[in-house]
């Protein structure tokens, strides 16, 4: 399924729980979907990198089974702009709901 | 060379150094975590390699959006560029003198020739004096937050356009090309440092992006 757009808004759903690394954030938005969000792991750093030039997320070094990671967690404006997008999402979505309902 | 060194030379393309090195750790990063998770399915290794290279997806999609959040190679070198001339300024006394007091004398001048109804080089000097002023003192002025510098950044294109206003009055739109065309270099580095502006956390931002 084509989640173009949407994809910082689930990386920003992801990081509210806990901070994480890329991959792992890669897999918690294809389980959470039960694999129907597919998307190439490529272009997710991209959106990450977006979305920590906004100031939305910042990143920091961690340990993982004795491997360095780059972690990501979600700052006080992310969390604010995850707030908005939850919002609009669910007017778009029933908006959306309404139209199809009737047809 | 391996099937993950060339994603990455077609995924950095056009990056500057320091981009495509933070491109390739974090790549590097991801293979190795999706590889040992294909391992531990019980993948071969050459399937896990596979299966870890076909999550990436397709590397010219991946450099088209990490040239939209990274610096490229271009941008660096316009960074690298106005920090040298930063330093080259405010290191020499004498050229700093002299970029503070030419503005000045310029406008000193176009009163006089005003006063003497040399109309033309006045108005010359006006626009010559403004535009040094403009582009040449901010590394003087406090302008280190993000209000001053597009407080700044308006009033440079206000001069910019008014200059050009006030050197060709009516014929204005031949003159916009002429600058346009003649100040191509300085329009170039505006458009890049807008570019920058995005891709660099403000923390990052080095002084001279605020101008």
């Amino acid at each position: 399924m084509n989640l173009k757009g949407t994809l910082p808004t689930l990386i920003l759903e992801v990081l509210a729980q806990e901070p994480s690394h890329g991959y792992r954030i890669a897999q918690k938005i294809k389980q959470s979907s039960d694999g129907l969000l597919d998307f190439k792991e490529g272009t997710l750093y991209p959106a990450l990198h977006k979305l920590e030039n906004e100031g939305s997320v910042e990143s920091y070094e961690g340990i993982e089974n004795g491997r360095a990671r780059r972690y990501y967690r979600i700052t006080p404006t992310g969390r604010k702009a995850l707030n908005d997008d939850r919002a609009e999402w669910q007017q778009l979505s029933r908006a959306v709901s309404m139209i199809l309902g009737e047809a | 060379m391996t099937t993950l060194d060339n994603w990455l030379n077609q995924a950095v393309r056009g990056l500057s150094k320091d981009s495509a090195e933070i491109v390739r750790r974090e790549i590097h990063e991801h293979y190795d975590a999706a590889r040992e998770a294909a391992l531990n399915g019980g993948s071969g290794p050459d399937q896990a390699n596979l299966m870890a290279m076909k999550a990436l997806g397709d590397p010219h999609v991946a450099n088209r959006q990490y040239r939209k959040v990274l610096l490229t190679s271009s941008e660096a070198s316009v960074l690298r560029q106005s920090n040298a001339e930063s330093r080259m300024i405010c290191a020499n006394s004498w050229v700093r003198w002299m970029m503070l007091s030419t503005p000045g004398t310029l406008l000193l001048c176009s009163v006089i020739f005003l006063a003497m109804h040399q109309y033309n080089v006045s108005r010359g000097m006006l626009v010559f004096g403004a535009l040094m002023a403009i582009f040449f003192m901010p590394p003087f002025l406090p302008i280190y937050t993000i209000s001053r510098g597009r407080i700044y950044r308006v009033i440079k294109s206000i001069v910019l356009i008014g200059g050009v206003l006030v050197l060709f009055g009516w014929d204005s739109r031949i003159g916009l090309w002429l600058a346009s065309c003649s100040f191509f270099p300085i329009f170039f580095n505006e458009w890049k440092r807008m570019m920058i502006r995005r891709k660099l956390p403000i923390a990052q931002w080095p002084r001279q992006l605020y101008l």
